[in-house]
């Protein structure tokens, strides 16, 4: 009862406390001798974090009276999956997305654009106002800390899918990070056309926080995919479920976003960056309602609740507002200025060569994935609207629609590191590009010679082998010369390039894992009998015993294997199969032997203990492993390019604390 | 070397990174043409049945193909593709029949009629438009620039703020994205409401019906797809045809408790209590400490005045002291006497 009373405070004080500082900032923006509300944003922040732990604490202390915990909580779940279950549902995922709105917020407050203050009151109003509508979505669309009677002895527990791997403390944390990251750049965006200005301070640190976010999404979606991977049982790491599409939306304009910057510091793109920083937190909130208001179906849609028609409400209040502002305000926005580097005189063609025809080419396909990805995310729920047919928009769409300009997106990555910012006749561009394209062309070539590949594998191949040259011949000219010391000197001067071409190079390495491990056999099939041999897709199986297991709210039966491949043995593993009948939910985990080039991947469908018989499903799925570490590698490149530059010392000395810095320094002049 | 290299004729040297070129794309084709012979050799019957059923959605599952899914209605759907591939029908024909069955839902690609057009063509058509688009503009703004004061274009960065007329393009994409949204949110508030009530649930209800039975009728001698149907029947409170359903089922396998329990649940809702309660006895006979079977038997003769109620009820409490309605059952037995 006290712990209903203290959580319903928390969020009660925080919507205040939001409120508050959201009027305290509107009239700061109106009017800069207003003191800035530090102790209301301050104390909202501290709000969402109390509201967080008194829950964790219901959830560990097993208070049933609670709802939440009465709801997700239960006795037989393990300490690490109960701090989990925080997030395992609707109500309390809302609490996490608060809590790191919170730290967003307090980030934002302590870190303004140094040079251009101007722009820090209205993105600080933006933020605390959807901090005040969160705080008033938990609060009356679905209060986690409300009070139940008669207390029950136990609960359910979370869905056993979230309770399976230990993911679930990463995966969601991860990409509610990149989420409310995203919220700062759609903040300053309306800080832009509010106060009229766009320049470099807005550029800054609207990329700073979208390599935040992005680097946030970026991980949590690879997490995601490894999870998929790794739990269900079904081979793949991606479904084009709506649920990983609405991650996949905001991650796309998120990158459009980051490239268009890049354009912009060179003059022109202004408008269109602030439009995409807008509408890839429009995009995030759409996510937020079709995952959760039961709109569309998916595997993800863990609880429904009432909280669609209020988030469709903010959704519309919100992407109107930005447009309607962009329409009355977007011309009073300083234009592109002057490119310094743009030859005027040039021909059309060196023009339409230049760097930055490759950045506004690299927008235009991201737009148009994201275009493709939103169409059909949402295409079902509207034709269902319209003429109440029922239609299903699977991978098979996807991968037919999005091929060409995926193709085309590794084509621009491939010429791109070679374009020069003022452009050049296209003469002189080919014949900069003949040696690497006569290495695309031997690696195809290879490819398609060697082994049995599809058309499709030998083109990706090919195109990322052009990507991998151009790409490493622009690290080797920013690294060659003066040596290991010199190479250290140009690594730390030419960081954010290096960061960028290792991230490309990341994405090339990726797409030749997913096209490959995509042209894989299908999976094989069999039923197994207890000491007896079968082969499937090269891998010989021996079934040496099954077990099952009744415990406490589930039935498992594993399958113990000894597994053979080319000769090798490659030990014992134990697929299992478990059923939540309480959930009316069958887990099959997979064992998987994980290799760099080709992982088996074994799946126990059914098993029959009495008869002695086990359904087994085993594929062998290529360069997965590479998918991995090409999501690494991505990091690492993002890493490279946006971790802080250190603070000198001596520059710094006497005001450390008084004046406020920017987040991340930037290291180019 | 250099020196052999050197005395070469400069024509030959100045061809050789052209007769590179010239090579590598010959092997390019080589190994381009190879791998298109290689994707369109010919296939087996089991590799035609998979290419058809991905595209095939399995109606009990969410998001999978009737190639990867294990539930009934997927087998079944397998099975009858098999068929239709040994009849010697086109890939094309096998699908219209399942959508002519089915509706354009059953198939993971969406139609290409009507709204399914726009999805087609936007992935082909969106950069060709935007460019487009950004050619027009471009044109026209070069054209006022030509006249009108150099405006915003010369001013320094992040200073210039000038009134000016708003951008009207703009302005109309504000409102139509207003008036969707509008439209959106009356559709989901209409939605979230009574679900069964509205048009559109009802179709979707009867589609998976149909599918389910049909897969039930199509494979008359297996458990799984009854049970599914007289699930799907029992969440649409349509009983009497639920119990129907797992009657058969239970007719397949007596002594698939799962079953058995589902079909005394549906009877016990549907008043028939009297059928419910020996089924029930029957279910613990093979497992006298089947939970749900005891709680429900338990209520049932307590419904009816039977004196066994409390025995079956305090068996229940041992069984499951732990149980969510363990604590009423308690009241229960404790209010009897």
């Amino acid at each position: 009862m006290t712990v209903s009373l203290l959580g319903t405070a928390c969020l009660g004080l925080g919507a205040v406390a939001a409120l508050v500082a959201t009027a305290g900032w509107v009239a700061r923006a109106r009017d800069a001798r207003r003191q800035p509300p530090r102790s209301a944003t301050y104390a909202l922040a501290v709000a969402a974090l109390a509201a967080c732990l008194t829950l964790e604490w219901a959830l560990l202390s097993r208070d049933f009276s609670v709802r939440y915990v009465a709801e997700h909580g239960g006795r037989d779940v393990p300490l690490y999956y109960t701090i989990t279950s925080l997030w395992s549902a609707l109500e309390g995922s809302l609490l996490l997305w608060l809590l790191g709105l919170g730290a967003v917020v307090v980030l934002a407050l302590r870190h303004p654009p140094t040079t251009e203050p101007r722009l820090h009151p209205p993105a600080m109003a933006v933020l605390t106002a959807t901090a005040a509508f969160f705080f008033g979505l938990v609060l009356f669309a679905g209060n986690p800390f409300d009070a139940v009677e008669p207390v029950p002895q136990d609960g359910p527990g979370p869905n056993p899918l979230l309770r399976s791997h230990p993911a679930m403390g990463v995966h969601p944390p991860l990409l509610y990070a990149g989420y409310v990251g995203l919220a700062v750049p759609f903040a300053y965006a309306i800080a832009a056309l509010v106060t009229g200005r766009t320049g470099a301070a807005w550029a800054r640190v609207v990329r700073n926080w979208t390599l935040l976010g992005w680097a946030a999404l970026t991980a949590g979606i690879a997490v995601g995919a490894w999870w998929s991977y790794a739990v269900l049982g079904w081979g793949g790491y991606w479904a084009w479920d709506p649920v990983e599409n609405a991650s996949l939306l905001p991650w796309l304009t998120a990158t459009a976003l980051l490239h268009s910057l890049l354009a912009r510091r060179r003059g022109g793109l202004g408008v269109w960056a602030l439009s995409l920083a807008a509408a890839t937190f429009s995009l995030v909130i759409l996510g937020t309602f079709l995952t959760r208001s039961g709109v569309v179906g998916s595997v993800h849609a863990f609880t429904q609740s009432g909280i669609g028609p209020p988030l469709l409400v903010f959704l519309a209040a919100t992407t109107v507002g930005w447009l309607a502002l962009l329409a009355l305000r977007g011309d009073r926005l300083a234009g592109p200025g002057p490119d310094p580097t743009r030859d005027s005189r040039g021909d059309w063609r060196s023009r339409l060569l230049s760097r930055r025809s490759g950045l506004v080419g690299n927008n235009l396909l991201l737009t148009a994935v994201a275009a493709t990805v939103l169409v059909g995310t949402v295409f079902p729920t509207v034709q269902q609207m319209v003429s109440g047919t029922e239609v299903t928009v699977g991978p098979a769409y996807y991968n037919q629609a999005l091929a060409p300009l995926a193709l085309a997106v590794l084509a621009l990555m491939a010429i791109g590191p070679l374009l020069a910012w003022p452009g050049e006749p296209p003469g002189r561009l080919a014949r900069r590009a003949v040696p690497s394209a006569i290495g695309a062309c031997v690696v195809a070539g290879l490819v398609g010679l060697t082994g049995s590949h599809g058309p499709s594998v030998v083109v990706v191949c090919g195109l990322a082998a052009f990507v991998a040259s151009t790409l490493v011949r622009a690290m080797a000219a920013r690294l060659a010369g003066g040596g290991p010391a010199g190479a250290w000197r140009a690594v730390r001067r030419h960081r954010r390039t290096l960061g960028a071409l290792v991230a490309h190079l990341a994405v090339a390495v990726a797409a030749v894992a997913v096209v490959v491990s995509g042209a894989d056999p299908p999976a094989e099939q069999r039923e197994v009998a207890v000491d007896s041999t079968a082969t499937l897709r090269g891998v010989t199986v021996r079934l040496l015993g099954l077990e099952s297991r009744v415990t406490e709210g589930q039935e498992a039966a594993t399958a113990r294997l000894e597994v053979r491949s080319e000769g090798r043995s490659l030990g014992r593993v134990s697929p299992t199969l478990t059923l939540f009948p309480d959930h009316g939910m069958v887990v099959a985990t997979p064992a998987i032997d994980t290799g760099l080039t080709r992982d088996v991947y074994i799946t126990l469908l059914a098993a029959d203990p009495q008869a002695g018989t086990a359904l087994l499903r085993v594929s062998v799925n290529s360069l997965i492993g590479v998918l991995w570490l090409a999501a690494g590698l991505l990091l690492v490149g993002t890493g490279l390019a946006a971790w802080p530059r250190r603070i000198s010392v001596t520059s710094r000395v006497g005001n450390a604390e008084a004046a406020p810095r920017p987040l991340l320094k930037e290291v180019d002049p | 070397m250099a020196g052999g290299l050197r005395r070469t004729p400069v024509a030959l040297r100045r061809a050789v990174p052209g007769l590179l070129a010239i090579a590598a794309l010959l092997l390019f084709a080589a190994g381009l043409t190879r791998a298109v012979l290689v994707g369109s050799g010919p296939t087996d019957e089991d590799a035609r049945v998979r290419a058809i059923a991905a595209t095939v959605r399995c109606p009990e599952c969410i998001g999978e193909s009737a190639a990867d899914s294990q539930a009934p209605t997927a087998r079944g759907i397998r099975e009858t593709i098999r068929e239709q591939v040994r009849a010697g029908r086109e890939p094309d024909e096998i699908r219209r029949w399942f959508v002519d069955r089915y509706g354009p839902g059953i198939l993971l690609e969406p139609p290409a009629r009507g709204l399914g057009l726009l999805l087609w063509w936007l992935p082909v058509a969106f950069v060709p438009l935007a460019l487009a688009a950004l050619a027009v503009t471009r044109w026209a703004r070069r054209r006022t620039a030509g006249s009108a004061v150099r405006d915003t274009a010369r001013a320094p960065e992040s200073s210039a703020v000038q009134p000016g007329r708003p951008a009207r393009g703009a302005l109309v994409l504000a409102a139509a994205v207003a008036v969707a949204l509008t439209v959106g949110i009356v559709m989901a508030g209409r939605g979230t409401g009574d679900r069964p009530a509205g048009p559109a649930a009802a179709t979707t209800g009867d589609t998976e019906l149909d599918v389910l039975s049909a897969a039930a009728r199509s494979a008359p001698d297996e458990v799984g797809p009854w049970l599914s149907l007289g699930r799907a029947l029992e969440h649409r409170g349509r009983l009497a045809e639920a119990a129907q359903a797992y009657e058969r089922a239970v007719r397949l396998d007596p002594k698939d408790s799962p079953a058995a329990f589902r079909l005394a649940f549906a009877y016990a809702r549907s008043g028939q209590a009297e059928r419910a309660r020996p089924l029930l006895q029957e279910i613990l006979a093979r497992d006298a400490r089947h939970t749900e079977a005891l709680l429900l038997l338990g209520m049932l003769q307590h419904e009816a005045g039977q004196p066994e109620a409390s025995e079956t009820l305090r068996r229940f409490l041992e069984v499951a002291a732990e149980h969510p309605a363990a604590a009423a059952v308690r009241r229960l037995l404790e209010g009897d006497r």
